[in-house]
């Protein structure tokens, strides 16, 4: 029985023992790399366990030390709300570029953040680095639309809405995050970034952003790692009740044939046509990005290149392409074909 | 006869041999003219009048009926043969498309029962407004009321009732030289509450100052004036401007100011001044202003020269940004900012540069090369002043037959910063080399580089080497099934490590691959692809990705549907944890009743799960809006409709249950939309 009690107070002391030195706030991450010459928010998250006699733990300020001297003072102070001997609080520490400038210049390769607490002070350190030897961080995020501006305006059902992120990062690592618009997740996005140039994100053909909804609309690039320090950035884009005319109609090409070997004669050109009554606009081009060599309107469904014009724009043994649009009447693009090429064979030498 | 047909027509149509607008506006020779007197006896429009409109009735009357066998009329080199309508001694025509304002041309070429040709061209010109050769103003006034029908009682985020209006505005015109064109959004907003919260999302700046605002506000407005006479032009623009200058100095630079420019000849003199930090609304007025706290302005100057195949450019650039967007020390949740988000810090600089391009070769051999010098401070508000440093680069570029190629050299300084291009990446310098070959059916495009940061060579921090190398290949030999491979591998390596150190040895490698199946309005996209990033430091900090994504989708006249299915798994190799995300979207848009009812829909369904329970979350979201048009009982041009919005989300997070919400909400909401033009 002796030996019970005895066990039992031994075994309650050096629970009591371990209990007290792992009782505390511990600081999470407890080193980190910034890059030198610029600015760096970096989250830490500070953990308090085995409290057992205070309702919270506050911290005033906290202070960045060079060989245990200050260098300068951070005065965001925060508290931790202590529940059954724990709690948490998370901070955005913000590193001005000061302070890195000033540890360099004393020739310190880092330094400390140290929170002063109710609880005893906390460190964290930092090490200061190149852009590419630190940790894992976006430093910039510029969100924007094809206007290259953070707010557009476009018509119901515009299929073609895209948004753009501009990452600017440190470190490498993986990049984690979504596309949401209006709290709801369109896309997911996971990416192994290296470091290098700024990336640029773009939100998917499929599924697009929805413009089916009229009015204005949040766009955000959520990012789940790294862990985010800065604020996420937002844009703007607003659905007007007006219908976007309908992406135009594939035309289909009949005759000639793509890459078909014509006489050097009047040509007859022919394509499907469309349910409503419209207007189509044949072009011939002699290069593929250029402006159009010849054009022609109709409302037939073919069209036939006048001898005239045949012998006097068009050269023979040289290949052309064509393609065809059609309006409706109130001259909205309705159909489309793709380019197709045809070659005009040699004159015969008469 | 034949041979003097022949001389005729190669006479009367040698002007045919040059493109079709200069066939269009060649004169007849005198004697042409004195047979087209001949041939016709009445013309409108009259050559040389002025018309006012868009659409000018033309018509034509033959001196005798039908004489011809061929007959082509081309309106400004475009046949309109097709769409004429046969009169009993002419034609007449209406153009369905509007001729812009200012000059055209009518060629009428008609050959006889003989084989003679005749050719007759008419010159006029169009203008809109007697007063104005150009005027114009597109319109559309639209108005959006929603009132809740059914609120999540826990929602404070979601209005009772929210009205929306927008004005949006496209005027021009134009007399002789001078030109003015207006683009602009007016919009109203106001809801049951605050504005800080746009559908469900917390929208404010840092200062706890809301994005949007409540009432009138001028959304985005672009005033463009130009003044164009000979070879000079003067062009202004005030509003939501866009600057580029050159990639080291200001580069895609979109803020609300204002721009100035001067073309002579081959001379180019530009400037801008514009606000430092993005705004939404009319904060801030016109945005032009010289205090270089706040605002960037800069000037740029350009020669053309050697038949504008060099062009010679200097730019100078300076100002500075509040950091409106910047994060802030907060132990609190983290805000949005608007548009940019930035480390924090009142920056200001200035930078001037010199650029020189060439061309000499039609596109075979390109060269542009830049030096640029900068004065940064990245914090006004400390002690420490701005430092200077530069950039250069040489980049040689061009084309020859189904080749491409690229070969680019970099250095840009460790202090090397510009105010208006954040987006920059300083302290590195290195190679970059890419090529490309398009075999029609067969492309491939591979690129190589080689960089490294610590140019100056700072004893106190490790020089870490990077090389990436990519290979990209495309086959399209299958109509429709378009196939896309992409390889890509990426080393990192630290030299030079100062005692105490971490080095950085890191590998990543990425695969990716992608098809498509084309079949009429159904396309089927299946996309994969592997990564692997390898840290062969002690850290061991390795992660692997994969994705696989299915994008079905269909689209017909009046009917659309588009959805993803996808699924990532993602590993931390440290600790061996295993995350999975599935993805699965649907959006559907169709329009019944004779094109009167529509129904949209938009829906996500996501989970993500990981192997060691840190992480299980369903999340589904979807928003649907069903409506009628009634136009029918109101005025054409009204434009109405009503509908119903409805939106229901549900999250089930089995780590964090506070985060669970089950939520659906109903809105009725009207819409109209009047277009007005004039």
């Amino acid at each position: 029985m002796k030996k019970i009690i005895i066990l039992f107070f031994a075994f309650l002391l050096s629970f009591l023992f371990c209990y007290e030195t792992n009782a505390g706030v511990i600081a999470s991450p407890s080193s980190v790399k910034i890059p030198r010459g610029q600015s760096s928010v970096v989250n830490i998250s500070f953990q308090a366990a085995g409290i057992v006699d205070a309702s919270s733990i506050s911290s005033t300020h906290g202070e960045f030390l060079v060989g245990g001297s200050p260098i300068a003072t951070n005065a965001v102070p925060w508290t931790i709300t202590i529940r059954n001997g724990s709690g948490v609080v998370s901070e955005a520490v913000v590193v001005p570029v000061r302070v890195i400038e000033r540890a360099v210049r004393q020739g310190a390769s880092g330094f400390v953040y140290r929170r002063v607490t109710t609880k005893g002070p906390i460190d964290v350190n930092f090490t200061i680095t190149t852009e590419a030897a630190s940790e894992f961080t976006v430093q910039r995020i510029e969100l924007y639309f094809k206007n290259r501006r953070a707010e557009t305006t476009v018509e119901r059902n515009y299929p073609d809405l895209k948004a753009f992120a501009d990452v600017k990062f440190t470190g490498s690592g993986l990049l984690e995050g979504y596309w949401e618009v209006d709290g709801r997740i369109i896309t997911r996005v996971f990416q192994h970034l290296s470091y290098g140039r700024t990336v640029t994100l773009q939100s998917p053909a499929i599924p697009p952003l929805p413009t089916f909804d009229t009015g204005t609309h949040v766009v955000k690039f959520v990012i789940t790692k790294p862990s985010n320090a800065i604020p996420l950035p937002a844009i703007i884009y607003f659905v007007t009740p007006n219908e976007y005319k309908a992406k135009p109609l594939q035309l289909k090409l009949i005759e000639p044939a793509a890459e078909a070997s014509l006489d050097y004669e009047p040509v007859k050109f022919s394509w499907e046509g469309l349910r409503t009554p419209m207007l189509f606009l044949v072009q011939f081009y002699d290069k593929k990005d250029g402006s159009p060599l010849f054009s022609a309107y109709t409302n037939e469904t073919s069209y036939t290149l006048p001898d005239l014009v045949l012998k006097n724009i068009f050269l023979s043994d040289r290949a052309y392409s064509w393609k065809v649009t059609a309006f409706d009447k109130e001259n909205h693009m309705t159909g489309e074909s793709s380019l197709q090429r045809f070659l005009l064979k040699k004159q015969p030498v008469k | 006869m034949r041979i003097l047909k022949l001389l005729i027509l190669f006479v009367i149509l040698l002007p045919l041999t040059a493109p079709s607008y200069i066939w269009a506006q060649q004169q007849p020779s005198a004697a042409a003219s004195d047979m087209q007197k001949e041939w016709i006896r009445s013309i409108t429009p009259a050559d040389g009048a002025e018309i006012i409109g868009k659409k000018p009735d033309v018509k034509a009357e033959y001196t005798e009926a039908s004489p011809f066998t061929t007959l082509v009329v081309l309106i400004d080199g475009a046949d309109v043969t097709p769409v004429l309508i046969a009169t009993d001694n002419g034609f007449e025509f209406k153009p369905q498309v509007p001729l812009n304002a200012g000059p055209h041309t009518i060629s009428i070429i008609a050959v006889d029962k003989e084989g003679r040709t005749y050719q007759r061209n008419i010159s006029f010109r169009t203008r809109d407004t007697a007063a104005f050769e150009e005027a114009y103003s597109k319109n559309e006034a639209s108005v959006t009321y929603e009132s809740a029908l059914v609120k999540p009682s826990s929602s404070a985020g979601t209005p009772n009732s929210k009205i929306e209006g927008n004005l949006s505005s496209t005027s021009k015109i134009k007399e002789k030289a001078w030109e003015f064109q207006l683009t602009t959004n007016l919009r109203y907003f106001d809801q049951s509450i605050p504005a800080t919260i746009i559908n469900g999302q917390q929208l404010e700046q840092n200062q706890g100052q809301s994005i949007l605002d409540k009432g009138l506000s001028l959304v985005d407005f672009l005033l463009i004036g130009k003044y164009t006479k000979d070879q000079f032009q003067l062009k202004t623009e005030i509003g939501d401007v866009l600057v580029e200058e050159s990639a080291y100095t200001v580069s895609g630079l979109a803020r609300r100011g204002g721009k100035l420019g001067l073309t002579y000849k081959d001379i180019e003199l530009n400037s801008f001044a514009v606000r430092g930090d993005q705004v939404y609304g009319f904060h801030g007025g016109l945005g032009i202003g010289m205090t270089t706290s706040d605002h960037i302005t800069g000037v740029s100057a350009a020669v053309k020269m050697f038949d504008r195949k060099m062009e010679v450019k200097t730019i100078y650039s300076k100002g500075g940004t509040l950091s409106n967007n910047a994060a802030v020390s907060t132990s609190s949740n983290i805000q949005n900012t608007y548009g940019i988000t930035t480390t924090p810090g009142p920056s200001r600089g200035e930078v001037a540069g010199f650029l020189i391009t060439s061309d000499f070769f039609e596109n075979r051999l390109r060269t542009e090369m830049e030096a640029s010098f900068s004065k940064f401070d990245p914090d006004t508000t400390d002690e420490f002043e701005k430092k200077s440093d530069h950039a250069y680069r040489l980049r040689i570029d061009g084309m020859s037959g189904v080749y491409t190629y690229e070969a680019l050299y970099e250095y840009i300084g460790r202090d090397y910063a510009v105010t208006g291009n954040e987006g920059l990446q300083k302290d590195r310098q290195g190679l970059a080399l890419r090529g490309g070959a398009n075999f029609g059916i067969h492309m491939l495009n591979v690129g190589f580089s080689r960089y490294n940061d610590n140019v100056k060579s700072d004893d106190m921090f490790p020089r870490i080497v990077s090389y990436q190398a990519n290979i990209d290949y495309s086959f399209t030999g299958i109509n429709n099934l378009p196939i896309g491979i992409n390889y890509h591998k990426s080393v990192q390596e630290s030299t030079k490590e100062p005692a105490g150190s971490t080095p950085v040895n890191m590998d990543v490698d990425t695969i990716s691959a992608q098809l498509n199946y084309l079949a009429g309005s159904f396309n089927l996209g299946f996309i994969s692809s592997y990564s692997l990033m390898n840290d062969k430091t002690a850290e061991n900090n390795d992660t692997t990705t994969m994705t696989f994504t299915l994008v079905p989708s269909y689209a017909s006249v009046g009917c659309s549907v588009s959805s993803i299915l996808s699924y990532n798994k993602s590993k931390v190799h440290a600790t061996n944890v295993w995350t999975d995300t599935y993805t699965a979207g649907l959006n559907f848009g169709t329009r019944f009743l004779r094109d009167k009812a529509f129904f949209d829909t938009g829906s996500t369904y996501t989970i993500v799960k990981a192997d060691d329970s840190s992480a299980n979350t369903k999340i589904f979201n979807a928003n649907f809006r069903l409506g009628y048009d009634i136009k029918e009982l109101f005025r054409d041009y009204l434009n109405p409709s009503v509908s119903l919005w409805g939106g229901y989300e549900k999250i089930t997070d089995k780590v964090a249950s506070n985060l669970n919400r089950d939520e659906f909400k109903l809105f009725i909401v009207f819409a109209t939309a009047i277009p007005f033009s004039f």
